[in-house]
């Protein structure tokens, strides 16, 4: 079992290690793909032999210590899953497959994303959290985005370190505990908490630490996008995020609250700047952050069935936008750009790509009978649930704002998508007498089928995560609560979509007046239609609307800008202070020049 | 023949030989002195597992005892010194040339070598800092301090070396007149007046800056060579770090007090030198105040009673060491190629010098102390550690230090590497230069992985 463990790390690093010296690009993508696919193997075994356990001497000061639970176990197999997923599409994407360094940074990247899981003990998980900092850093492109992701998830990375070694001096422990934790009711406990949190919150790209996301958006291959904000950092963010809530720490209600406002806040301003975007990535990085704010609201109810939601939603969202994204970039790979406005009637030249985008928008918006709808349903559950045990008025108000922010962000999240597959797939093709758009290839499709054959799968069959993974995991039952499950709700749907069908035909039958129409005295020019980015532009320039783009969009609420300007005053200061003590020497040696000076002077005039 | 007196003898031999040998042989002439010193570390290192390490004594007089003698701590340092001087002094040979035109460098820089080993291997209190005083002189020599137009900066310099002179001559004093001995064996345990203590802490450091910056400043304001810069910035805190352990840690009997100042000292640092290098626009002094902050980061893993931290504080003086050395050299190719050093006039550079690109960022990352590399695990234990026995609003600041680390030195690799070119370069092809770069880099990352070559192999100095 320990060779399996280790393997895990040590056969990507070793393959990546290995790409840098082979010239040929295919022989170096067969090699990244054979690597992924035996790590995947080799996690699924691991799955089988749950719990595993083995300590590894590293140095006189330090054992790690590798271990794997029914949870990290899963999510083992995600990492490598995507891994192997997002190498097949990188073949095919033509500003990655040819790179000399992209998939040695890829299998790098799983290799420390997996020794992260498979960590037992804080100081391995530091280091293996960290490590996946560097690696985020180049496959981003080492852009100035790239330089924003680095310092805003720095941040978090270094305040987990942080949290990890207070933890461990409160428990008196390196042993990452599994249940039983800290209480919150000391202010050492509480700093543990918020730097803790902060490490996850950055990773995973939730409020206040989120404005990386949409600027690496726009520079980053769609490869790495779909890779770390869309999965892994999402995986490990969120895996952390459980952690601390269900394993490390006893959360109270304040400590809830503070999860449900923050879930809440985040779903809500998200989707809001994702609703008004025009650039493909930038709308996926705001609906990337809006989903995480599910999951932090999952956890934040403090019930089994939240925790359950909240890993739950962060599978889901790991299969559909790395899905979104994916598509978007078979789009961008055959049309040569992001721009909303400049793409349009994609469906027929890309029929697949078209089917499973759809599959992926109605999964993020909570429509069954996708995986979304599930997770979204357990999630009002669980804030019903929650809002019906709750104390205090307080709490109370806040699980009702939680609530109606999570259906809010559902409606605005499926409006979003209406207006993304309208601009891209539907609507007119803006190619007038270029040549016909081609479909994307196999390596490209196949990901996206997986993927949406996996939203599929578990919209229909909830229970291959809920009693497969969570319940043995957590220890306890979850169910549905009201009844409702995806299979009523689907046969709700269909019964809703039959009676507006047999409306319409009603409807046909009467007369209606067909006349031609003019603007200014001339035909329309209908060519262009009704683009998707006009959707919303009277959302955009809506009074308070208006007020709030702008407000949101202030870069003085950016974390990142804040602290350069924290550090900017901080040397000034400092330096004040310096110049302050050094100028007695200055004015001394000043004085002395200016005597030395007039003394040489005096004897030259005299000489 | 005794391994320690060859150590010692070797770069004054090289100073002699520097002097009188034909121009074009003195740059290797150099680089055989500091590989010689490399490999006479490694055999000295090599008798730490005996009873009787290596020693010299001279009988001088009755009040002045010359003796050196080589124990774990003064190996290792003097082996990473010598190592990546090394390193640096391969990188400059394809800048051979220019250097032979500045009179007696390399002699100064051999003198400034042999000075800086026998600090490292003296066994009393006056030794140590007449070979220090003797180390920071080559130093502001080879700055070309005394060659200045300018008289304000000779005056402010004079100043700052007679003040710290006469604090180190008034703390001997003291010392001796209380304990009658400066050796170090007999005043083990031994109490020190805290206002010495201080007046002693205060000297080193201003020792120590006044040689570091007068390094990075350079000959006349020009473009300050490699080896200068890093033996006057890397050495000298190498070395302060080495006699802040010697004397205050290692020596003197231990009241809680020292290690408050080591500790309020290194925090000091660590904020004035990532506030300057915040401000700085040059790109060499935002290196130089990177140093400087790093040494506080230093300071403060040896103000940590617990055997973890003074261990993880060597090997970080090793891992800074390195990365350091790849930050100069890496900063001095940009110097070289496009004859700027302001960052704000540099952009765009990643197309035209990958390899320096890439070794500048695995570089930055050791410092920062961001995993997998070197940087992370002293900085990790350390804190670690730290923590266990109570610093806690210490640590919290050393963790804000690396940040702001982090964001400073990103920012500089944005604004050197990243953006439209400023100026318009040729395509940079590998050379030995970036070969030297990136083995650093390598080691940055190779040493990182493998966490218990660095962590074992200080067992072999110190048994601790």
């Amino acid at each position: 079992m320990k060779a399996y463990l280790f393997l895990l790390f040590i056969l990507p690093i070793i393959t990546g290690a290995a790409l840098l010296l082979i010239r040929p690009a295919g022989i170096r993508q067969k090699a990244a793909l054979t690597a992924l696919f035996a790590a995947l193997v080799c996690s699924v075994f691991i799955c089988t032999k749950l719990p595993a356990a083995v300590a590894i001497k590293v140095f006189s000061d330090y054992s790690a210590i590798l271990g794997a639970n029914r949870l990290s176990g899963f999510i083992l197999v995600l990492i490598n899953l995507f891994g192997l997923l997002i190498t097949l599409y990188s073949t095919a994407y033509t500003r990655v497959q040819s790179s000399r360094v992209y998939f040695s940074y890829l299998l790098a990247l799983v290799a420390f994303s997996n020794l992260a899981a498979l960590s037992a003990d804080f100081i391995t998980l530091v280091f293996s959290w960290g490590a996946t900092l560097a690696i985020l850093y180049v496959l981003m492109g080492a852009g100035r985005g790239a330089g924003k992701a680095l310092s805003i998830v720095g941040f978090g990375d270094f305040s987990f370190l942080f949290g990890a070694c207070l933890f461990m001096f409160s428990s008196g422990s390196a042993i990452m505990p599994e249940g039983l934790g800290l209480a919150l009711n000391t202010p050492l406990n509480w700093a543990c908490f918020i730097l803790m949190l902060a490490g996850a919150f950055a990773k995973a790209g939730c409020m206040p630490l989120h404005t990386w996301v949409p600027d690496v958006a726009q520079e980053a291959p769609i490869t790495s996008m779909a890779l770390l904000p869309a999965s892994l950092d999402k995986l490990l963010g969120i895996y952390l995020l459980a952690r601390v809530c269900t394993d490390f720490f006893v959360l109270n209600n304040f400590a809830l609250g503070l999860l449900l406002l923050t879930g809440g806040i985040t779903i809500i301003v998200a989707v809001m700047m994702a609703l008004v975007q025009h650039d493909l990535r930038r709308l996926f990085a705001f609906h990337s952050i809006s989903q995480v704010g599910y999951m932090v609201l999952g956890f934040g109810t403090g019930t089994a069935i939240g925790v359950a939601a909240g890993l739950f939603h962060m599978l889901n969202n790991t299969m559909y936008k790395s899905g979104l994204f994916l598509s978007g970039g078979a789009v961008a790979e055959r049309k040569n750009t992001f721009d909303l406005e400049k793409l349009g009637g994609l469906a027929k030249f890309m029929p697949l790509v078209f089917c499973c985008a759809l599959i992926f928008s109605l999964s993020i918006s909570g429509i069954p009978p996708f995986n979304g709808f599930v997770s979204k349903w357990l999630l009002y559950s669980s804030v019903l649930a929650g809002l019906s045990s709750a104390q205090s008025l307080a709490l109370r108000l806040v699980f009702i704002f939680a609530l109606a922010a999570a259906m809010f962000g559902s409606v605005l999240t499926l409006a979003s998508f209406i207006k993304f597959i309208h601009s891209v797939f539907l609507g007119q093709d803006n190619s007038k007498g270029a040549h016909p758009v081609k479909d994307a290839p196999w390596s490209m499709k196949l990901p996206l089928v997986v993927l949406s054959g996996f939203c599929v799968l578990l919209g229909l069959v909830p229970n291959l995560f809920l009693k497969g993974v969570f319940e043995p995991w957590m220890g306890r039952q979850v169910s549905f609560i009201t009844g409702w499950g995806p299979v009523a709700a689907l046969m709700a749907l269909s019964l809703a979509l039959f009676i507006g069908f047999i409306v319409r035909r009603i409807r046909r039958k009467e007369n209606l007046r067909r006349d031609s129409s003019f603007i200014g005295g001339e035909p329309p020019d209908i060519a262009a239609g009704f683009p998707g980015t006009e959707f919303y532009k009277s959302v955009e320039q809506g009074f308070w609307l208006k007020k709030f783009y702008r407000f949101a969009g202030f870069e003085g609420l950016d974390f990142y800008n804040l602290v350069n300007i924290f550090f900017k005053t901080a040397a000034y200061i400092v330096k004040g202070i310096v110049v302050a003590l050094a100028f007695p020497l200055d004015l001394a040696a000043g004085i002395l020049a200016t005597l030395l000076k007039k003394n040489v002077r005096h004897k030259n005039t005299v000489s | 023949m005794n391994p320690l007196f060859l150590i010692l003898i070797t770069p004054f031999i090289g100073a002699l030989a520097a002097l009188v040998a034909p121009k074009k042989t003195r740059p290797y002439i150099f680089s055989g002195v500091l590989a010689l010193e490399t490999a006479l570390a490694v055999i000295l290192s090599r008798g730490m597992s005996t009873s009787r390490p290596a020693s010299i004594k001279i009988d001088f007089s009755r009040w002045l005892d010359i003796s050196f003698s080589a124990d774990g701590l003064s190996t290792f340092v003097a082996l990473v010194f010598s190592f990546c001087g090394l390193l640096i002094c391969l990188f400059s040979l394809s800048q051979a040339q220019e250097l032979l035109e500045k009179k007696h460098f390399y002699a100064w820089m051999s003198l400034f070598t042999g000075a800086v080993v026998a600090a490292l291997f003296s066994t009393n209190l006056i030794l140590l800092f007449f070979f220090l005083e003797t180390a920071a002189l080559c130093v502001l020599i080879e700055a070309g301090v005394y060659g200045r137009e300018e008289l304000k900066f000779k005056i402010k310099n004079l100043f700052v070396s007679i003040f710290s002179l006469l604090l180190i001559v008034i703390s001997l004093v003291y010392i001796y007149f209380n304990n009658s001995t400066l050796q170090f064996d007999l005043l083990a345990a031994r109490p020190l007046n805290i206002f010495i203590a201080f007046l002693l802490c205060l000297a080193l450091l201003l020792k120590t800056a006044q040689a570091a910056y007068l390094s990075a400043r350079g000959l006349y304001w020009q473009a300050a060579l490699p080896q200068a810069v890093f033996l006057g910035t890397g050495v000298m805190t190498c070395l302060s770090a080495y006699i802040f352990a010697r004397v205050f840690l290692l020596t003197f009997g231990d009241p809680a007090l020292f290690y408050e100042i080591t500790a309020w000292t290194g925090v000091i640092l660590l904020f004035g030198g990532a506030a300057f290098a915040w401000l700085a626009r040059d790109i060499k002094k935002i290196i130089y105040f990177c140093a400087f902050s790093q040494f506080g980061y230093i300071l403060l893993s040896l103000s940590s009673r617990s055997d973890v931290s003074f261990r993880s504080a060597l090997v970080y003086l090793a891992a800074q060491a390195l990365a350091l050395s790849g930050l100069f050299l890496c900063v001095d190719r940009v110097i070289q190629r496009t004859g700027k050093k302001n960052a704000d006039e540099l952009g765009g550079l990643i197309k035209y010098m990958p390899y320096t690109a890439a070794g500048f960022l695995m570089c930055t990352f050791s410092i920062v102390g961001i995993p997998p590399f070197l940087g992370f695990w002293p900085k990790f234990m350390n804190v670690l550690s730290s923590v266990q026995e109570g610093h806690i609003a210490l640590e919290a600041m050393a963790v804000a230090g690396a940040l702001w680390t982090l964001f400073y030195l990103v920012r500089l690799f944005n604004k050197v590497f990243l953006g439209e070119a400023a100026a318009c370069i040729w395509q940079d092809r590998p050379n030995f230069a970036d070969i030297i770069v990136l083995v650093i880099a390598g080691l940055c990352l190779v040493l990182g992985l493998l966490p218990g070559m660095s962590f074992d192999f200080l067992k072999f100095f110190i048994k601790i």
